[in-house]
């Protein structure tokens, strides 16, 4: 009994002793934010990624996360994009978000990288994918599709459309096609546009080897070969290229067709001067996306890919149509300009 | 209800069953869970208690704070449109004069929080505007909020909702949030007075950097509303914008001024409220409550380990404390039934002032009782030993009478010198049987007694027997007990030499064996069989018809009163051989008349 005793109180003393040590050992090293992670995003113009960023940086904040933001440089080519991915992998990077340049030429080498590192896409797939945090490109493409056919069906119950006995001419930009995206738009626009306007003449507007650059051929184009046409620019390149080309026709063309031009314009993307171009009438209307949320959203996607090693379901993305009219109104003032 | 009754019953009932150290033990470690319990959850309201009035005071400390440089800021901005109103629209006259340098002037003097300042009609044509000098193409700033609300109050000062500037051509294509200060001025043009529309529009920024700092420290945060909910400020304002998170800016909005407790988001919140003065926006604190006790949280695993540290730390004393208290006690319990076990038990005394004095107490107890037996024995022993000394005391009546019978018919038949020897032979016999009352006697006293009574004897049973003497030299003067020798030798008479027809013998041996005095009486009768043998010295009632009266087992016992248990008679007899009766005594060469204690050896 005496030494169950001596036993016990040795047992106290030790838990005490331990007890001592829980409380006055320093205090523990807060464990290390999670991380790092590489963003790698393609650009051709600066500050075309604004939203998103903006985005990735509150929920770094939020999540307590640490991120390397690399550069692409302007007009990237995939195999830049493919080198820096390896560096960045090479450099111990925990996880990826990738805008790919283009979906078929990195899809199979970005796949097979995926195997030893997390990657998260956005805004674009891989290969015939979807990106994991995106908008539904087809729907956004959809809606930009039924907008133009309103115009297109309003102009033709007015009359007052140029060539308005014609099937209406629609041009599409078809450039940067390398893109899953903007492809995934392109059918979900003819779709809708066929839907609503079956004998609508669907142009495609592509460069050739030697040509202007976009703004000028498109202003080329239009001035020289389709007139009149209704134009639709489905990534937010071309739309900044179609608001260039709106502005560059205005210069020398009568306000009338100026006008035309502007009201026939329809684009994607919410850049800057995508917006401004919106808002000086340069253009009829935008499809844009929640770019900030796709940016957030990525972010907590590809840490919880980190985690669990495990896909993740997608995020679902909003998008919506703005005008000149709307531009202003609370909902599109809040995610068109976000705060810095 | 009766399960639990019962259950309730089992309980106490195995409660009572244990001993006093469980007892004890458990009940103090009981009592000990529900205070440390009870105590422990005092604490812990006390602590959240606390921990919400700090929390309270330094969110209502920091909004005070914000809300003086807020003030402060809104009031800066009031002076500069008090500033451009009537140090520069009141001292010009619009129809010749131009406003832009004063506008310019008082523009860069605050640039930093200002994004324009701009100076319309009624009708809103605009007359002045820095830094931008062109409206885009198509506005009307007529159908703005700012505008409308200066109009319709002209004397007010006016502050309009948080918003995007959609005013002027900018070709920096930068877009600015801003909340706008409006008020109704009059201007003067062509000397007529009209009425116009003052215009400055603040830099968000510049409210977004009151709070930006407070809200990078501690668990919670402030958000600013309009007196209608709408938010001016947040930290997370983008999330909110963009749907991925909710605030609950339109109830806040409907608090009074002071702390209020709110669930949102299935997350308990403390909030504070505080209406900005002019404007009648709404500064709001918020704090989980979760972050409040976050703290504790981080520590609940050394709170567990403290809360069974010291649960077993109180089992523990409670055991010891237990163990003092019972411990004398059983040692006391232990003590008092060695009692009844040992001639000179000891009893415990220690423990407690208590306990020692019950043990002093019980041991003086029994000293007492162990007195009051040792009298109660000494007189039971007294008593028997003068029974005894009564029995021996007495000569059977037959006996006397068949002696002188005897005598008489030895007289009789003229025999007078047979009837003289005889008459002689019972006088000494007598005189030794009395002795002048004394019990102790000289062996050699007790052997002449024996030769008296065998004279007398073999005149009665005419020489039917012969008796012979064997003494050895120097025994006479040991000291013996009376009438011990005589009863054998009456038994070996009586029993061994009535039915002898002259042939009987009768063997009367003293001599040292030892340390020991050995008399044997031994006859050659027909013996004792054997199954009666061993109750010859025990048996309580052996009827007696004939002889002195005095039996073996007398003899046996008087020699053990005065001489103790090693001492006494042994008989050994062999059926139609005869029959040995040794009396064993110690060798005394005085002994006083109680015997014990003054033995000599």
């Amino acid at each position: 009994m005496k030494k169950k005793r001596i036993a016990l109180f040795l047992l106290l003393t030790a838990a005490f002793l331990l007890l001592l040590f829980l409380i006055y050992a320093p205090a523990r090293q807060t464990p290390p934010a999670s991380g790092p992670y590489s963003v790698i995003l393609y650009q051709y113009t600066d500050n075309d990624w604004d939203s998103l960023l903006e985005g990735i940086r509150q929920a770094e904040k939020d999540a307590d996360a640490v991120v390397n933001y690399v550069t692409m440089p302007l007009s990237g080519t995939p195999e830049q994009e493919l080198e820096l991915l390896n560096r960045e992998i090479a450099n111990g990077a925990a996880g990826i978000l990738l805008a790919p340049v283009d979906s078929e030429a990195l899809g199979e080498a970005v796949g097979q990288l995926a195997r030893s590192v997390p990657i998260v896409t956005l805004e674009t797939g891989l290969g015939e994918d979807k990106a994991d945090i995106t908008a539904d490109n087809y729907e956004m493409g959809r809606l930009l599709g039924r907008e133009m056919a309103a115009e297109i069906l309003e102009d033709a119950e007015s009359g007052g459309g140029e060539g308005s006995s014609e099937a209406p001419e629609v041009c599409i930009i078809a450039e940067y096609t390398q893109r899953e995206s903007v492809r995934q738009r392109s059918r979900g626009f003819l779709d809708a546009l066929r839907e609503l306007v079956p004998d609508a003449d669907v142009q495609e507007l592509k460069r050739s080897e030697g040509d202007y650059s976009l703004p000028l051929y498109l202003s080329y184009q239009y001035a020289n070969h389709h007139a009149g046409a209704y134009l639709a620019a489905l990534d937010k390149y071309c739309t900044e290229a179609l608001i260039e080309a709106s502005e560059t026709y205005a210069a020398s063309a009568a306000d009338a067709d100026a006008a035309l031009f502007a009201r026939r314009a329809f684009g994607t993307g919410n850049t800057l001067r995508t917006v401004s171009g919106l808002d000086t009438g340069a253009i009829r209307g935008l499809v844009y996306q929640n770019e900030f949320n796709i940016g957030y959203q990525g972010l907590l996607t590809l840490m919880e890919k980190d985690r669990s090693r495990a896909n993740v379901p997608e995020a679902e993305i909003d998008y919506y149509y703005v005008t000149r009219d709307t531009l202003y109104e609370p909902e599109n003032q809040r995610l068109l300009f976000p705060l810095t | 209800m009766h399960w639990f009754h019962r259950k309730w019953e089992q309980l106490l009932e195995y409660y009572k069953q244990k001993n006093m150290q469980f007892t004890i033990s458990l009940s103090f470690t009981l009592v000990t869970v529900i205070g440390m319990i009870t105590v422990g959850m005092f604490l812990l309201r006390s602590y959240r208690s606390a921990m919400e009035r700090v929390s309270m005071e330094d969110s209502a400390r920091i909004l005070d704070q914000v809300d003086i440089n807020l003030n402060s800021y809104l009031r800066s901005m009031m002076r500069i449109s008090d500033s451009v109103y009537y140090s520069a629209i009141r001292q010009i006259d619009f129809a010749s004069q131009n406003i832009d340098t004063e506008l310019n002037l008082l523009y860069e003097t605050n640039r930093d929080h200002l994004v324009s300042i701009a100076c319309f009609t009624e009708d809103g044509s605009l007359l002045g505007s820095v830094p931008f000098s062109t409206l885009k193409p198509g506005i009307d700033v007529r159908g703005q909020d700012w505008f409308v609300s200066a109009s319709a109050k002209m004397e007010n000062l006016h502050f309009s909702d948080f918003h995007v500037q959609n005013l002027f051509e900018n070709s920096s294509n930068r877009y600015y949030w801003v909340i706008s200060l409006s008020r109704g001025i009059e201007i003067t043009r062509g000397g007529n007075p009209e009425s116009g529309i003052l215009l400055v529009d603040m830099d968000f920024s510049g409210i977004s950097q009151l709070f930006t700092k407070v809200n990078s420290e501690g668990p919670g945060y402030l958000y600013l509303t309009d007196s209608e909910g709408r938010l001016i400020y947040h930290p997370r304002q983008n999330l909110i914008f963009s749907n991925l998170m909710e605030e609950n800016n339109i109830a806040a909005s409907s608090y009074e001024d002071g702390m209020h407790k709110e669930v949102f988001g299935h997350e308990e919140r403390m909030v504070v409220v505080k209406t900005v003065g002019y404007t009648g926006w709404k500064i709001v604190s918020v704090t989980p409550l979760r972050s409040l006790y976050g703290s504790f949280s981080r520590n609940q695993t050394v709170v567990v380990i403290i809360f069974f540290l010291a649960l077993a730390a109180m089992i523990f004393i409670n055991q010891l404390i237990s163990v003092a208290v019972v411990k004398p006690l059983q040692r006391l319990e232990d003590s008092v039934k060695g009692i009844g076990l040992s001639p000179t038990p000891q009893i415990y005394i220690g423990g407690s002032h208590e306990i020692r004095h019950l043990g002093q107490t019980i041991q003086s107890m029994v000293a007492e009782m162990r007195r009051l037996t040792d009298d109660i024995v000494r007189e039971q022993e007294e008593k028997r030993k003068n029974e005894l000394d009564a029995l021996q005391s007495q000569i059977n009546p037959h006996f006397l009478y068949n002696t002188l019978d005897s005598i008489l018919w030895m007289i009789e038949a003229e025999k007078y010198e047979d009837a003289i020897s005889m008459v002689q032979a019972l006088a000494s016999l007598f005189r030794i049987s009395l002795s002048r009352g004394k019990n102790i006697i000289t062996v050699g006293e007790e052997i002449q007694h024996a030769r008296n009574y065998v004279a007398i004897q073999k005149y009665r049973y005419k020489n039917k027997f012969e008796a012979f003497f064997e003494i050895e030299d120097g025994v006479s003067d040991y000291k013996t007990i009376k009438l011990i020798i005589q009863p054998l030798i009456e038994n070996a008479i009586y029993y061994g030499m009535e039915f002898m027809d002259g042939d009987g013998e009768i063997h009367v041996r003293v001599g040292v064996r030892g340390d020991e005095l050995h008399i044997e009486v031994a006859d050659n009768g027909p013996g004792i069989p054997a199954e009666r043998l061993p109750a010859l010295l025990t048996e309580e009632n052996r009827a007696r018809s004939k002889g002195s009266g005095i039996g073996l087992r007398n003899v046996h016992q008087r020699i053990q009163l005065y001489f103790g248990r090693d001492y006494g008679l042994e008989v050994e007899s062999e059926p139609d051989e005869g029959t040995l009766v040794r009396i064993r005594l110690p060798l005394c060469e005085t002994i006083d008349e109680d015997g014990k204690g003054v033995r000599d050896s």
